[in-house]
């Protein structure tokens, strides 16, 4: 009766263990089973604007070092174990649903839902390996960061698909001409061992030109998520229009805590460096030690602007200042744009509206007017390129 | 009165006691704090982050400053969510049947969801006297500048006396606004600072 009564606690017991199980992945060769997910690694990402404002935007990246695989076991019974991951593969939702109360019964059943379950785990975790993959590819074009890389590498696949392709073509016609050559000769054998090779040759030639076409299609996907990311500039054989259009490449940095002596968590942002060249100018990424704020470089079809012509002007109110734009090296003037900044004197702000015209020889002439206000005012002067402007520095008197 | 099962009856109460605990209710998620990176390998449970404010200011490029309150996860607060039951049905993940649903690495059933639009005013206040002390030192005037110094990022701890920002330029600048300058007791709002602020 007592081993009876220990049998009844056992089987009680022990058929209730159901649980979600959540390993550490220490390397992505890792034979874990189960759903593998990430936590998210905050980075801020500054990117300059042609205009030469910034904007900053929190980025989430999967972290390698905090990558789990998420598995459901029971001893018996039954459960289910429903995944969402975010298409960067972070985890969204966990829903476990274990039923225990029909254990006996279903004894035998669970244990083939079990492995059932599994083996959908596995298909899951490869279907969620290539979905967290293709977001990755298009997470990285659209922060332009190895997008020009995953433009390569999808041009080389192309080019091997083509050299298969030619090779596959090689091969029927060296499959026709060794047919000719048996059906010439009258040997049934010969020519029936031809036939078939010709067939072998015409299938490779068939999957050959069906991979050539999906690597045409991967690269015109990447080349126009590219175009949407505006890194075109930076690939081979951009046309010259599109390539003046470059603004400076983005910051990257890294969000990190970490904690000093008095026991407090600082944040810390860490730039973050990656060997990146630009493959038509050669020029390398940011140093990241400042965010680099300078216009963009003028483009290559453009006149090379002059030396400033007048880095200090001098007027008194009413007076006429004239600047010769042909000596600033554009050679077809669009328009001008002068901007005179406010500025203060003893606590009072100061403005001053310019009024300026362009005469035919390109002389333009600013009118200060009767009302200025004296004193020394940041001027700017926008020659229509929209990249340059010269910077001078304004004194109206009485 | 002897046992007709031939065990003691302390014994037998609590093997009793035993069993039925484990056949009814004991459904639950035991949520631990994980310290360590070995902790992190021993643990089973399904990690996740808590999440906590930081205030964010950049040069605009155009000789202001930029601000933003982020809710982020916190990096040094790990935490695992472990599942448990015996021989109960448990639906849907446990804690309000509504299963563990995570946001950014943070688990939202049990944290407040990082929405900027909840932001408290107080912090907002706290916020802008931070980027007003910024400003002269930080931003770069009237002029635009050619070179952009990276932005800063602040933790915001709340004090009983007020909010301190901690983090900025050296990772180790402290700028505390008081509780009398976030409700308006002061005539301007101002801010203390100490460590590497400039």
């Amino acid at each position: 009766m007592k081993r009876l009564y220990a049998i009844a606690l056992l089987t009680l017991s022990v058929p209730g263990c159901t649980s979600i199980t959540v390993h550490r992945i220490d390397s992505s060769q890792s034979e874990e089973l189960g759903v593998r997910y990430s936590l998210p690694k905050p980075f801020l990402l500054v990117t300059p604007q042609e205009d030469g404002s910034v904007t900053a935007k929190v980025l989430y990246l999967p972290d390698p070092d905090h990558t789990y695989a998420i598995s459901a076991g029971t001893v018996a019974g039954t459960y289910s174990l429903r995944t969402s991951l975010s298409p960067e593969g972070f985890l969204e939702k966990v829903r476990f649903s274990a039923d225990d109360a029909a254990v006996a019964a279903q004894l035998a059943e669970s244990a083939g839902n079990a492995a059932a379950s599994r083996i959908d785990q596995q298909q899951k975790a490869a279907s969620d390996a290539a979905a967290a993959r293709t977001a990755r590819q298009k997470q990285s074009l659209d922060t332009l960061v190895g997008g020009v890389d995953e433009w390569r590498k999808a041009n080389a696949e192309l080019n091997t698909a083509n050299a298969t392709v030619e090779n596959a073509r090689s091969g029927v016609k060296a499959a026709e001409a060794a047919l000719a050559t048996a059906q010439v000769s009258g040997d049934v054998s010969a020519i029936a061992q031809a036939q078939a090779n010709l067939v072998t040759a015409q299938n490779a030639l068939r999957t050959a030109e069906a991979g050539l076409k999906n690597a045409e299609e991967a690269k015109a996907l990447v080349s126009s998520l590219l175009r949407i990311g505006g890194a075109t500039a930076g690939l081979p054989g951009a046309s010259q229009a599109t390539a003046t259009k470059k603004a400076n490449g983005p910051a990257l940095f890294a969000i990190k805590d970490r904690r000093v002596e008095d026991g407090r968590y600082y944040p810390r942002l860490v730039a973050v460096k990656y060997p990146v060249t630009d493959p038509v100018t050669g020029s390398t990424q940011l140093s990241f030690d400042a965010i680099d704020n300078r216009p963009s470089k003028p483009a290559e079809t453009a006149e090379p602007l002059g030396p400033p012509i007048l880095r200090t002007a001098t007027a008194r109110k009413g007076e006429e200042i004239k600047i010769d734009l042909s000596k600033m090296g554009a050679k077809t003037i669009v328009n001008v744009e002068c901007r005179v900044e406010s500025t203060e004197v003893d606590g009072k702000e100061l403005k001053v509206e310019l009024k300026g015209e362009i005469s035919t020889d390109q002389i333009l002439t600013l009118t200060l007017p009767t009302n200025a206000e004296p004193g020394t005012y940041d001027c700017y002067i926008d020659v229509g390129t929209g990249e340059r402007k010269t910077e001078k520095q304004l004194t109206v008197k009485e | 009165m002897p046992s007709n099962l031939g065990m003691r009856p302390r014994l037998c109460r609590l093997a009793t006691l035993f069993v039925l605990v484990n056949v009814f209710g004991c459904a639950t998620v035991i949520h631990n704090p994980i310290l360590t990176t070995a902790a992190d390998v021993k643990a089973r449970g399904i990690r996740y982050y808590r999440s906590a404010p930081y205030l964010l200011v950049w040069q605009d490029g155009k000789g202001g400053l930029g601000w933003d309150i982020q809710f982020l996860p916190d990096q040094t607060q790990l935490m695992e969510a472990r599942p448990t039951q015996f021989l109960a049905s448990i639906q849907d993940g446990g804690e309000g049947g509504d299963g563990l649903t995570f946001e950014n690495g943070v688990l939202i059933n049990a944290e407040a969801a990082g929405d900027a639009t909840k932001v408290p005013i107080a912090l907002i206040k706290a916020g802008e006297a931070v980027a007003t002390k910024l400003g002269p030192g930080f931003s770069a005037g009237t002029k635009k500048p050619t070179n952009l110094l990276p932005p800063r990022l602040y933790r915001i701890v709340v004090k009983p006396t007020g909010i301190e920002f901690v983090g900025g330029a050296a990772d180790t600048e402290k700028i505390f606004v008081g509780n009398a300058a976030i409700h308006g007791l002061d005539v301007a709002i101002t801010a203390t600072s100490e460590g590497a602020s400039e």
